[in-house]
């Protein structure tokens, strides 16, 4: 993958990093070496770079997974998708057994049913499951739950309960749905939900290895984390030891102080490093997201359904955080799904180094989703990156298709050929837990752009295998400022592998999805024990 | 923290209103009150939570969005620490992002019981609200911000003129009909305003319930309505004769005697929204009392008397 080398049979490992590729007789002299043939007849790629995903998809694994789409937990564990209500009802009998108090909470997550065709889950549905116990069951976009009649007890929410997001029955008892964080906080609270700890306990960043090494991920971000002292601490802690799998970028949010406050924190934080730790990158959140109907979109907006774009940030404080963290040399990342946004994003890097201009400041678009060839024309200009959530082509293009954007946007949906044609430095992610994280699969969706449904989405974006597979290792490198040192396998780069059954250039892009994931090695030590 | 629910106060307004300024000048108001702020705005180009200097309250910032994108768990562990702190303030401000909807913040309010909405409070740039309300991009949310309060504050009158402060009154007026306006400067509002609504519990209110609000200068732009109430009350009938009160009615507070569980309950109506919750404070055995505050010449009164005219319990 390296493209002044794109194959070759031999690596040469030493103190961590890659001595020398090519043939025996080529890397042989280097010297007498042990050859290690573990892997034999296996293919060793790059190791992977998830450019987009959150330390949450470890930790979320502490509960249970109903969600629609087969899974793979951080244990290797395979989870079967949920596709009824009756399917929901035998995983939560199940997941009961192991609770050892009787009214020990059963709490899970990723539950889909958009893709059922019956009556909505409700309370009663939960209740035959336990009347004993509070059950929560979180939907896959984290803005909505249904609960059983327990739960609701454990909040007061009954009978004439008039609380915005508190769905009720015809009699005007609740039915046990809770929309958005306002209906699901009293519950959160009693039950002890701490997301903090999702993203920030030991327990949690162990998890997020062994999800990123099962699929062949080296290095990956956590892309917006307080990261407090005391997160810094333990990250530096986790990541030092020799049997962690995983390289971390983790994004400081841009949403806790003034640009000063933040500028400050992120150049202090950026001296704490280790060979698996690197700090100083900043995260800003603008809008929404699409299938939310919380993105903020251009003339003409959504298809169907109403709008409720949010802004996450005063479009006037974007411009003057993005200027005060290019000024002092810090790299930005910007959360932009709807075109609105990312045009805005855009507006705001240009002000900023317009004022104050920077050679090779990488700052990045992540999501982008909507953008045209206008806007990538700009961002190529600008010298920005871009990181397309491709995976959405599969898990959400039928619904965008169909209800929030219409065939015409639908189609140029996470536009990477466009991105390419024009000139940006293209990666692709799975902004897991949102989608698993699984980089063969976001590069299969990119050359292919096959929706859930089967069906091929905007043929024109598709991308080649070679493409393909740039995103999801140089091209995310690039992007942390990382690709001196990570993204292809070549002399004097770390040596982090993604070691895989089949190989990719063999079976074509058509394939990539059904490809396993053996195991991955990251500075010349293996991690196999899937 | 005897019992009952945390009362909880949302300052809203769009960049530059003067939200900051406000919070400070109720920080500053000698009072024997432990305020807890939540700062909710960030990046912002004038306001520095710094700025908000106050020797007795404490302020916690917070990044504001939505709970998917991992930037809501900070309001959820915030909110979640304040409340169950060994020790709760007597006023929580959150003081919202200038691109927030004080209804995603005040849903939490009225949802969790241990939490009381007391008002929300937007502050209105006078000379620039034009502009924002029909701004592209963040008009729609300005309009909602000013459609979700009960108390608009028309600020920095000083630097419009009278045409304009009253075209501004009558713009604001046909956003939100029920509110209350406050033209201001420097953002100054008098300290009892901002609490008119904000007796501390049901035991304070009853303590205070005899007196006038505080600050008498404002006595007479209020009109009060009390009722004391003997005996038990039929909760199903109190939720009636409080449904769909008149826009008169501010704010309705007090504690009443249940008939089926002859348990003690605490009654806040606020901004057409009713909440009856348990009330788990020290029974002080005096009779229980409904305290009524809305602007003086809408004969708040009567409208009150009627709805109570026949409810067991009253000595009316």
């Amino acid at each position: 993958m390296n493209p002044s080398m794109p194959f070759a049979t031999h690596v040469l490992v030493r103190d961590g990093r890659v001595l020398a590729t090519g043939n025996l007789e080529e890397v042989s002299s280097w010297g007498d070496f042990p050859i290690d043939d573990t892997f034999g007849d296996n293919i060793f790629l790059p190791g992977f770079v998830e450019g987009h995903s959150h330390m949450m998809a470890g930790g979320i694994w502490r509960y249970t997974y109903v969600g629609f789409h087969d899974r793979q937990d951080p244990n290797g564990k395979h989870w079967r998708g949920i596709y009824n209500i009756k399917d929901l009802a035998i995983r939560l009998t199940e997941s009961e057994k192991v609770l050892t108090g009787a009214d020990d909470p059963l709490i899970c997550w990723g539950f889909d049913p958009i893709f059922f065709n019956e009556k909505r889950l409700n309370r009663h549905d939960l209740d035959r499951v336990s009347s004993t116990r509070p059950i929560m069951v979180w939907h896959s976009n984290f803005h909505l739950m249904t609960v059983n009649s327990v739960a609701l007890a454990m909040v007061g929410y009954g009978s004439g309960t008039d609380i915005e997001g508190v769905l009720l029955d015809d009699d005007g008892s609740p039915n046990g749905e809770l929309q958005e964080l306002a209906a699901m906080f009293p519950l959160m609270r009693r039950l002890k939900i701490n997301l903090r700890e999702f993203g920030n306990s030991t327990q949690s960043i162990e998890a997020y290895g062994r999800v990123a090494r099962r699929c062949g991920v080296t290095t990956a971000t956590d892309l917006f984390n307080d990261l407090l002292d005391e997160d810094i601490r333990q990250l530096n802690e986790v990541t030092l030891s020799d049997e962690y799998p995983l390289r971390l970028v983790p994004a400081l949010s841009g949403h806790s102080g003034t640009p000063d406050d933040i500028a400050q924190r992120a150049k202090e934080i950026s001296v704490i490093r280790n060979d698996k730790l690197r700090l100083g990158l900043v995260k800003l959140m603008t809008d929404g997201s699409i299938q939310g109907f919380t993105a903020q979109l251009k003339w003409p907006g959504y298809y169907r359904g109403p709008n409720h774009g949010i802004w996450n940030i005063a479009p006037e404080a974007l411009f003057d955080l993005v200027g005060t963290l290019n000024r002092e040399g810090l790299q930005v990342h910007v959360h932009v799904n709807g075109d609105a946004a990312s045009e805005l994003a855009i507006k705001a890097f240009k002000n900023a180094l317009t004022h104050h201009p920077r050679p090779d400041h990488r700052h990045t678009l992540q999501h982008c989703q909507m953008a045209d060839r206008s806007q990538f024309h700009q961002m190529a200009a600008l010298g920005l990156g871009v990181n397309l959530f491709a995976n959405h082509i599969f898990f959400f293009g039928d619904q965008h298709r169909d209800i929030t954007l219409g065939p015409e946007r639908a189609s140029r949906m996470d536009a990477c050929r466009t991105a390419l044609d024009e000139g940006v430095n293209l990666s692709i992610h799975s902004d897991a837990p949102v989608t698993p994280m699984g980089p063969l699969t976001v590069a299969w969706c990119a050359a292919n752009r096959l929706t859930g449904s089967g069906q091929v989405l905007g043929p024109m974006e598709c991308i080649t295998l070679d493409e393909a597979m740039r995103a999801i290792t140089l091209g995310p490198a690039r992007s942390l400022h990382l690709d001196h040192e990570i993204g292809s396998i070549e002399s004097g780069k770390r040596a982090d592998f993604a070691i895989l059954d089949t190989d990719p250039y063999e079976v074509g892009a058509a394939e990539l999805n059904k490809i396993n994931v053996i195991g991955t090695v990251v500075g010349g030590t293996a991690f196999t024990d899937l | 923290m005897t019992g009952g629910a945390l009362p909880v106060s949302i300052i809203t307004g769009y960049l530059g209103a003067g939200k900051t300024t406000f919070i400070n000048q109720l920080l500053t108001n000698p009072n024997e009150l432990a305020i807890t702020i939540l700062v909710n705005d960030f990046g912002s180009i004038s306001i520095d939570n710094a700025l908000i200097e106050s020797q007795s309250a404490d302020t916690i910032t917070l990044a504001n969005g939505c709970i998917c994108c991992t930037l809501g768990s900070s309001l959820v562990t915030t909110l979640c620490a304040v409340l169950d702190a060994p020790r709760r303030p007597d006023w929580l401000i959150i003081e919202a992002s200038g691109v927030a909807e004080p209804a995603k913040l005040y849903n939490i309010a009225k949802a969790e019981p241990d939490l009381s909405l007391e008002n929300v409070i937007c502050l209105v740039d006078c000379a620039t609200i034009n502009d924002w309300l029909s701004d592209h991009d963040v008009g729609s949310v300005v309009a909602r911000q000013v459609q979700q309060s009960d108390l608009l504050l028309l600020n920095k009158c000083d630097l419009v003129d009278e045409a304009k402060q009253s075209s501004v009154t009558a713009l604001l007026q046909q956003q939100n009909p029920k509110a209350r306006l406050f033209p201001t400067v420097d953002s100054k509002l008098p300290f009892e305003v901002a609490r008119q609504s904000s007796c501390l519990s049901g035991e304070n209110l009853i303590a205070t319930a005899p007196e006038s609000i505080p600050g008498q200068s404002h006595e007479r732009e209020f009109e009060r309505w009390t009722l004391e109430l003997t005996g038990v009350i039929e909760e199903k009938r109190l939720r009636k004769a409080l449904r769909h009160l008149d826009p008169c009615v501010h704010r309705l507070k007090g504690l009443v005697r249940l008939e089926h569980c002859n348990e003690i309950a605490q009654v806040q109506y606020a901004g057409g929204r009713l909440k009856i919750t348990p009330y788990r404070g020290s029974d002080s055995g005096s009779d229980k009392v409904l305290v009524a505050i809305g602007p003086a010449g809408h004969d708040m009164a009567t409208h009150l008397d009627q709805r109570f005219s026949n409810i067991s319990g009253s000595d009316r």
